[in-house]
């Protein structure tokens, strides 16, 4: 009898075990499906210049009846940009506008392809192993425009695009108090007498003097025309002009990373990937 | 009263029913059973994706149905595999629908053509003697009319002798350079009349004599090199090298040894962050040539951000790196590409662990700058028990302890001041020092006998080092400003030393509105603070003291 419960213990737990095709038990603890190829590989530089060929090591071996066919370096492209703008003659408070973000600009492509060859057998590794290169475009090259000592209205509009100038000086001009427009205008040489413009009153809380725009009827201050006339003639390039260093207080910077991976394939066509190597381009 | 049930189910059926917007706007996402791929089918540029290039579009989908292909230009095309030409360059959102399927879009980068500009010799350019030319690749399949504009720095000279600032022209001819560094020659091309993005190479020119290099690491820019020239003639300009390698984050300590340049990056976050999860560490060590042509990572941290490694030293084969408050670990020079653990680089030493814990030193002390002197540890702590602590390493206890341990002879200097990064002149037997205390910010220089006598704020003043116009420097501790907060503010982060004259060089970011910011150093010639590069936020530095032309 105790066999016999055995038998039929032993059977029910092998239908259990294939039965239910919802909720596969086997699956649920194992990894189903064909040995594919181990892969180690290293390149020799997590930063390179742009155009330049990436030497790599790579070992490789395989636990399945098939070969290994080919290998091959696939990489995505991300792309880095930074940018910076501020205006160096405000002195009520600090203005920049800055913008800094990564995105991934190119997907995953094969890059280039290696023929397997049992000649690469490392006994001491007990792996296949060889060294390569594998290339990188010109175009990824970085690039930077920092704080030039000329302006360079086109390259203003490439990196900031078309509307950025004007929305940059809109949106200063609403923020500038009069020390600003005196520090500005003085500065640039476009007024030789600013008090004309200005009132000064007593500030309880610091018992200095502030300057000020002067009432209108409405008891408002607002900016006196004559400045907002003056305002629109001045070039975006004399907004951020630093006349302290000489240069423009703008800053461009773009440059690209690649992820790459090498991936081995068996003759079946089963890919065993490395792990993904993060490589700067400049 | 029987009605009262029906009515409130009525009344409730009402409220569920009566909304208008009761069937939101269903998204439609991205179906993973769509999926393509592309690539360039032009042989000759098959990696460069340039404006004008053929590329193929293949769909991979497990879904079927027509393909319709949205280039993101608009421009459509239908078709399992099509082709397409993009006329402008940029980033284009490429969409695949597959009929009563649903979509999916991957983006694709267009490169403009632009020159490629290479130097036509290979070896070393010495300033002046030597002289070079440029090779230069155009891409052009359409034969369009090509227009040549180059830019040189100053100094450049053509082959006559002659002076030379720009050149028009597909061939400048050989050119000599008359100022060191990173000479950057710009070439700027119309093709069939339109500008395109200029094509850039940075001339690395050496001096004709072997001196010692500076690196140092700036803010948000690359790890850039100087020769450290003291007898140029006159004339001639002293620029740095651009190493092409980014600084990273927050590379508050750079360490060179042998033909290395190690670079401390304590990651985004610096400052205190409650990291509950203990994953939001993304500080590395990595390990660059010393001619920039190679970099490697050492050590990565994905773990706690208070693991990150922050400040360094080497000694031995070995570099003690710190974490943000509580201890030091130690990495063989010749690692790579190591994950942190605590298992794997426990501590050499901790604030537990010498027997000022709990007697000056307390949980959380805040490291900074660290480094050995006459084989006695000095180690800077600027929040929870302040000072430069000392020990020898017989001094570090083996389990951490919770006070009451034996003090190390070596005894605490500029106790519960706020000393921020220190160096050792072994020939001239002067230690130097930076403080961020208020009135008393600077740097200092004075003997190990000098320093045990400073006992209290107002012994400083004798060693204090100023520029040549009487200026104290002053760096930035108004939160806000700089970066950090008390106990964590950049300062002066390190010092480097140059044994062949003594001179100290340090990165400057000052709240003096009067003194600018910059690479700085002081000159023990001159007996003054003076500068070395005006404009320019640094963190690390470290000079490679073996004489070179280059590097």
């Amino acid at each position: 009898m105790k066999t016999r419960y055995n038998i039929i213990f032993f059977i029910a737990a092998i239908f259990l075990f294939v039965a239910c095709n919802k909720h596969d038990m086997m699956n649920d603890v194992v990894i189903v499906g064909q040995m594919a190829p181990q892969v180690y590989w290293e390149p020799a530089s997590s930063t390179v210049k742009a155009g330049e060929d990436i030497p790599f090591t790579v070992q490789y071996y395989t636990t399945s009846k098939e070969n290994i066919e080919r290998l091959e370096i696939w990489y995505n492209i991300l792309e880095d940009e930074s940018k910076s703008v501020s205006s160096p003659w405000v002195t009520t408070f600090t203005y920049s506008v800055i913008s800094n973000k990564s995105s991934e600009k190119r997907v995953s492509q094969k890059i280039a392809t290696y023929d397997h060859n049992p000649n690469y057998w490392n006994d001491s590794l007990r792996a296949y192993t060889f060294k390569s290169t594998f290339p990188t475009s010109n175009t990824l090259a970085s690039v930077t425009w920092s704080k030039p000592a000329t302006f360079d209205n086109d390259k203003m509009v490439k990196y900031f695009g078309n509307a950025f100038m004007t929305q940059f000086k809109d949106s200063l001009f609403k923020l500038m108090k009069a020390k600003d427009f005196q520090k500005m205008y003085l500065g640039l040489n476009l007024l030789d007498n600013f008090k004309m413009y200005i009132d000064s009153v007593k500030n309880d809380n610091t018992g200095s003097w502030d300057y000020v725009f002067p009432k209108d009827a409405q008891g408002n201050r607002p900016v006196p025309k004559t400045l907002v006339d003056i305002y629109a003639t001045i070039p975006f390039s004399d907004i951020i002009f630093n006349k302290t260093t000489n240069v423009y207080d703008v800053d461009y910077s773009r440059s690209y990373r690649i992820n790459a991976n090498m991936k081995a394939y068996d003759k079946q066509g089963v890919a065993g990937l490395g792990i993904v190597k993060e490589i700067s381009l400049n | 009263m029987k009605i009262l049930p029906y009515l409130l189910t009525l009344v409730t059926a009402f409220l569920v029913f009566s909304c208008i917007d009761n069937e939101p706007d269903i998204e439609e996402l991205p179906n993973p059973n769509i999926a393509f791929k592309y690539s360039v089918i032009d042989p000759t540029y098959q990696i460069d994706y340039y404006v004008g290039a053929t590329i193929e579009f293949v769909s991979t989908s497990v879904a079927v149905g027509e393909c319709t292909w949205d280039f993101g230009d608009g421009t459509i095309a239908t078709g399992s595999t099509v082709t397409h030409k993009y006329k402008t360059a940029g980033t284009y959102t490429v969409k695949l629908t597959v009929a009563n399927a649903g979509y999916q879009t991957k983006p694709i980068f267009i490169s403009d053509i632009k020159p490629i500009v290479s130097l036509n010799k290979t070896g070393l350019i010495e300033v002046i003697s030597s002289s070079v030319g440029f090779n230069v690749e155009l891409p052009n399949p359409e034969g369009l009319s090509e227009e040549y504009h180059w830019i040189f720095p100053d100094g450049t000279k053509d082959a006559a002798g002659t002076i030379i600032s720009d050149f028009n022209g597909k061939d400048p001819g050989n050119l000599t350079f008359s100022n060191i560094g990173s000479q950057t020659v710009t070439l700027q091309v119309k093709l069939g009349g339109r500008q395109l993005e200029d094509g850039v190479i940075k001339v690395p020119v050496a001096y004709n004599q072997a001196v010692p290099t500076l690196y140092y690491a700036v803010k948000g820019g690359n790890i850039m090199a100087l020769k450290l020239v003291s007898n140029a003639p006159a004339g001639m300009k002293i620029n740095p090298f651009d190493m092409g390698t980014k600084s990273g984050q927050h590379p508050l300590n750079i360490l060179f040894s042998d033909t290395s340049l190690y670079v401390i990056d304590c990651g985004r976050q610096f400052t205190y962050v409650d990291d509950q999860d203990g994953n939001l560490g993304d500080g590395r060590i990595f390990v660059m040539s010393k001619d920039g042509a190679k970099v490697e990572t050492m050590l990565t941290n994905i773990g706690a951000a208070f693991n990150d490694p922050y400040y360094g030293y080497i000694d031995g084969g070995q570099l003690y790196f710190s974490d943000r408050n509580t201890g030091i670990s130690t990495i063989g020079l010749k690692e790579r590409n190591r994950t942190f653990s605590r298992a794997d680089f426990p501590y050499f030493v901790q604030n537990a662990t010498l027997g000022y814990y709990g007697q000056g030193l307390s949980y959380g002390a805040m490291n900074a700058c660290f480094g050995k002197i006459n084989n006695v540890w000095y180690w800077c702590k600027t929040y929870n028990g302040n000072g430069i602590f000392r020990f020898l390493d017989t001094d570090i206890l083996k389990t951490p302890i919770t006070g009451n341990g034996v003090l190390p002879l070596s005894g605490i200097a500029l106790e519960s001041m706020t000393p921020k990064s220190l160096v050792w002149d072994a020939k001239n037997k002067v230690i130097y020092f930076t403080l961020y205390d208020t009135g008393y910010e600077g740097l200092y220089r004075c003997t190990l006998e000098q320093l045990n006598a400073i006992k209290a704020r107002a012994d400083l003043t004798p060693y204090r080092l100023k520029l040549a116009n009487g200026k104290t420097i002053t760096p930035i501790t108004e939160t806000g400003k700089g970066e950090g907060s008390a106990g964590e503010f950049i300062t002066i982060c390190q010092l480097a030393l140059d044994e062949n004259d003594g001179s100290v060089y340090f990165g400057l970011r000052s709240g003096d509105a009067a003194v600018k910011s910059g690479l700085m150093r002081y000159n023990p010639t001159s007996g003054f603070i003076e500068y070395v590069i005006e404009g320019i936020d640094v963190y690390g530095v470290a000079v490679n003291k073996t004489k070179s032309k280059l590097f």
